[in-house]
């Protein structure tokens, strides 16, 4: 079966199964994610000091810009040597550094549930929680929803062990729900995201993608950097070759039967159709777009993205 | 270009042709079930591909059931024949009998042509397609069925004038007749006749009223048939069917109630007029008729003084005009003709006292007929009626029995006395039996009660106005019982005054009431007249036999003294031709053969006119449903429907060779299809 096969590609075990600190972040990944680092392309807004570039503007020693002293300023900031030539009062200004949010969007609608050995949710579920580990590991905060048709559960931003436990916790126990909205999702969301930072949408987009980019509107206003990691299973890309098969939709039930064989490259057609709106709205809205196939290692995601914001 | 089939049972596979559909329904499989994220990509790819695959699907389709269809009507043998094969002639020489219907329905105007007219042509037709050496013969399918040479003969031009010169008749058709006089003679053995095909070709519209209960597959060994159909079924046609007098035998100045019985064999409801001519008058009345119904319209008449009238009921002109007129002849007698045996009876002067002045509505013409009565040379007896036997002693019993078989009405008045016989009784199975004689003392005499009080004989007395039946008294009668008829008038007591018994399809009273005033006040009382005047009246005998069918021999009989030389017949619209008279002592019967034209006929001595008769259409020749063809030749028989050609039946091409092709063609077709027609979709 195809399925299997992506499976073992992928590495992961069999659904159900448990191994090690939980079941989506392994041992072995962890020793590999060792040379991964994850860091965000646009200013980030946070509340400690850390490695990431701040829109705050504080102490650190990256000088950026003068600026004519105003009462309260902190006197050790001005810089004298400009008073001597101009006989006024400078101060210097200097970027601050500050850490970083990652907002890990799960869509955890029923269609995330097809793939007979590994589901588009595992899959997402994996990749998730190496992400988390990852912006974890290098001190900064990540937070996780998951949703549907609406929001599911919401864990905020956060750094902690104790926090990340949760955070597994929370996609060993996110089984595939209902009907894909992800447009509605994202604007509920929207207040529960305070600090701007990185959105990362992990999702296989079936529903009107105009809408959902509607709904990335709020964020992006709001200067979040948006990752979309659109998730789908190679029978999605390609139908299997079954013949003539009973088609039954996974969040509605409706059922169609059709010759696999007959319509094959109509289909192929219009799912390349699909994909290319997709990627055509992730350009104009500057948004980051990777095609995650489940029979590809999420690793490569990774260097797939990372590769393309010249960090890796 | 018309199409037969040799094998028509094998045509139902034809059906077969729906195979293809049934096996994708029924073998439909039942895909197994694909759990998928969304089918929103592939309900658009379906539905384009749909559109793509459809034609290549419809035309797989149409091949296959054309292989099919095919393949099946290859089974059935069908024969193509075309104008051309008219003139191809016949292979060999043949024996042939043309059976041409001639009955009345084939002067049928079917859309401006007489369907006789078409026959005619069909049998011309097979006359040309005969090969050199063929011989043939003509019967016409009429009420004679008479054949032109009676055997089959080389002489086909004369056939041809023979069909030129004919008419349609206006008689009926016996079909199972002329097909045996066909069979008779292809069976008659003829010089040289060995080895030559033997074929009967019966042209007709198949009528279903005539044809109906015909065997039409021929016995085994007898020569083929072939049925030819002229005419269309749903022919429109309403005719007279029926005309009759009450009473139907009228005396001078005697009301007349005339029936006319008009039906309508269309489809479709229909209104006529129908006129009534008797004599110089003339009645019209306006009929409505749903479709396959008949109607009944009364017309009230006045006979006229003693004369043959002539009564001609007529409805529109339609298709078929000939069954649009009905004649009735009606004799109408001076007075109602009686006659009395007296034997000697003490009661017979009442009677004859009743009887002699007049006897209500018409008058009666009492005759006392003589012992001789008996051996008159007639079978049908004296020429009265009714007749009454008063005191009769029951000897030639076997005489009364004829006269009772020939239609008259007797009346046997039994006596109070003496010995009766039975033997009339036993001579005409009368389950009745009379015994000895019942004294009632003077204190309480036998009275009558009206067994039947809604009898017509005894509605006169209904109302009172005719005096009271129970008036009477008796003091003797007999012991009469009767099982095997209708008591009309019971004694108290219960014996049977009065009885009516139905004996040789006419009707035997038994009267149980003596007249002689030492018996019962009978003839003195006032009911005596009533019920006698209404015995009279409404048991007057048989009307002259006075309708015939056209194609039959009429005869008349008469008790004028006529010469034999000077008797002659006047069909109508005709001139007078000679009539044959067979004498007897005291009857003649004047006869003619040939009564083909419907109409009246009237029998003359001269100038002076004996008697009329009337000569009307076969009832069953006016419904124009015809039977189907039998396309089947299995068993010999072979129908051709109207509009195709007979001599194509042996001339046609086999079409089975070219649908085999057509079969393999479309299987090839179907291949091709499905092996090189892939859809771009």
């Amino acid at each position: 079966m195809p399925e299997a096969a992506s499976a073992r590609a992928v590495g992961g075990p069999a659904p159900g199964a448990r191994t090690g600190p939980g079941r989506y972040l392994r041992p072995e990944d962890l020793a590999s994610l060792r040379s991964y680092e994850f860091a965000p392309e646009k200013l980030v807004e946070g509340y400690y000091a850390g490695r990431h570039r701040s829109v705050r503007r504080g102490q650190s020693v990256e000088f950026t810009d003068y600026r004519e002293y105003s009462p309260g300023d902190d006197i050790r900031m001005i810089d004298w040597r400009v008073y001597g030539r101009t006989d006024r009062h400078y101060v210097r200004l200097f970027q601050a550094e500050t850490d970083m949010v990652v907002y890990l969007f799960l869509d955890s609608s029923a269609s995330m549930g097809f793939g007979a050995g590994l589901s588009k949710i595992d899959y997402a579920s994996f990749f998730a929680a190496a992400l988390a580990h990852l912006v974890v590991r290098q001190g900064d905060r990540v937070s996780l929803t998951t949703f549907d048709a609406e929001i599911r559960r919401h864990i905020p931003p956060g750094s902690t062990g104790r926090h990340m436990k949760e955070l597994m916790h929370a996609l060993e126990h996110n089984p595939a729900g209902s009907r894909t909205r992800v447009g509605e999702a994202l604007r509920r969301a929207a207040p529960l995201l305070r600090k701007r930072g990185i959105l990362l949408l992990v999702s296989d987009l079936l529903d009107d993608p105009a809408d959902v980019f509607s709904a990335l509107n709020l964020y992006f206003h709001r200067g979040f950097e948006v990752i979309v990691f659109h998730t789908l299973h190679p029978h999605e890309i390609e139908l299997p070759a079954g013949g003539l098969l009973r088609f039954r939709d996974m969040e509605d039930g409706r059922l169609l039967v059709t010759d696999c064989a007959a319509v094959r490259s109509s289909y192929a057609r219009a799912v390349d159709d699909f994909l290319r709106t997709v990627r055509a709205l992730s350009r104009q809205r500057q948004a980051y777009y990777v095609l995650a196939r489940t029979d590809t290692h999420y690793f490569s995601l990774f260097d797939r993205y990372l590769w393309r914001r010249g960090t890796l | 270009m018309a199409v037969a089939f040799a094998h028509l049972a094998l045509l139902p596979l034809a059906a077969l042709a729906a195979l293809p559909v049934l096996i994708h329904l029924l073998m439909r499989r039942r895909p197994r079930t694909f759990d998928f994220s969304s089918l929103r990509f592939l309900q658009s790819a379906e539905a384009e591909t749909r559109r793509m695959r459809r034609p290549r699907d419809l035309a797989v389709l149409a091949l296959r059931t054309l292989f099919v269809l095919a393949l099946a009507l290859t089974f059935a043998r069908p024969v193509l024949f075309t104008s051309s094969a008219l003139l191809a002639g016949s292979r060999g020489p043949r024996d042939v009998v043309l059976v041409v219907d001639r009955s009345l329905s084939m002067g049928y105007n079917e859309r401006g042509l007489i369907r006789f007219a078409g026959a005619r042509a069909r049998a011309a037709e097979i006359l040309d397609s005969l090969g050199a050496g063929s011989r043939a013969d003509l019967v016409w399918l009429d009420s004679a069925c008479e054949a032109v040479f009676g055997t089959p003969s080389p002489n086909l031009a004369a056939l041809k004038a023979e069909l030129e010169r004919a008419e349609a008749s206006f008689s009926a058709a016996r079909p199972e007749a002329a097909l045996a006089r066909a069979r008779a003679i292809l069976e008659r053995p003829v010089s040289d006749g060995s080895g030559r095909a033997r074929e009967i070709y019966v042209i007709s519209d198949f009528q279903a009223s005539n044809w109906e209960g015909v065997p039409r597959r021929p016995p085994a060994g007898t020569p083929r048939v072939f049925e030819v159909f002229v005419g269309q079924d749903g022919a429109a046609n309403a005719a007279v069917e029926g005309i009759w007098a009450s009473p139907a035998a009228p005396v001078a100045g005697e009301a007349l109630n005339v029936s006319v019985q008009v039906a309508n064999y269309s489809g479709t409801r229909i209104e006529r007029r129908v006129t009534l001519e008797a004599g110089s008058s003339r009645q019209e009345r306006r009929v409505g008729l749903d479709p396959r119904a008949r109607a009944t319209v009364e017309f009230r008449l006045a006979a006229p003084e003693s004369s043959d009238l002539e009564v001609a009921a007529t409805i529109d002109e339609d298709g078929l005009p000939a069954d649009n007129r009905r004649c009735l002849a009606l004799h109408v007698a001076p007075a109602i003709e009686v006659g009395m045996i007296s034997g000697g009876s003490s009661g017979a002067r009442y009677l004859r006292a009743a009887l002699s002045p007049a006897a209500g509505r018409g008058q009666v013409a009492l005759r006392e007929l003589a012992a001789d009565a008996f051996s008159a040379n007639s079978p049908s007896g004296p020429a009265q009626g009714l007749i009454f036997l008063c005191g009769w002693n029951g000897a030639e019993a076997e005489r009364v029995r004829e006269w009772l078989a020939s239609g008259k009405a007797v009346v046997w008045m039994l006596g109070a006395d003496g010995p009766v016989s039975t033997a009339l009784l036993d001579a005409v199975g009368a389950r009745a039996e009379v015994g000895a004689t019942l004294t009632r003392p003077d204190r309480e005499p036998g009275r009558l009660s009206p067994a039947l009080p809604d009898d017509r004989l005894l509605a006169v007395f209904r109302d009172g106005a005719s005096g009271d039946l129970s008036a009477p008294v008796f003091r003797k009668y007999r012991r009469l019982a009767v099982r095997g008829g209708q008591v009309l008038l019971r004694y108290d007591d219960g014996q049977a005054a009065l009885a009516r018994l139905a004996a040789c399809g006419s009707t035997l009273f038994l009267w149980n009431m003596p007249l002689d005033p030492a018996a019962s006040d009978l003839a003195g009382s006032n009911v005596f007249l009533p019920l006698l005047r209404e015995l009279v009246a409404q048991n007057r005998g048989p009307a002259r036999a006075t309708a015939f069918t056209a194609g039959q021999s009429i005869s008349l009989e008469t008790s004028l003294a006529v010469d034999p030389q000077k008797v002659t017949v006047e069909p109508p619209g005709d001139k007078r031709r000679p009539a044959r008279v067979v004498p007897g002592a005291r009857w003649a019967r004047l006869e003619s053969d040939g009564a083909e034209v419907p109409g009246f006929y009237r029998f003359r001595e001269g100038q002076r006119l004996i008697g009329v008769l009337a000569v009307n259409t076969p009832p069953a020749e006016s419904d124009l449903r015809l039977l189907s063809p039998n396309r089947s030749e299995k068993g010999g028989a072979f129908s051709v429907a109207e509009g195709e050609s007979v001599t194509r039946l042996r001339e046609g091409t086999p079409c089975w060779p070219a649908l085999l092709v057509l079969a393999l063609l479309a299987l090839a077709g179907e291949c091709t299809v499905l092996l090189f027609w892939k859809p771009r979709v």
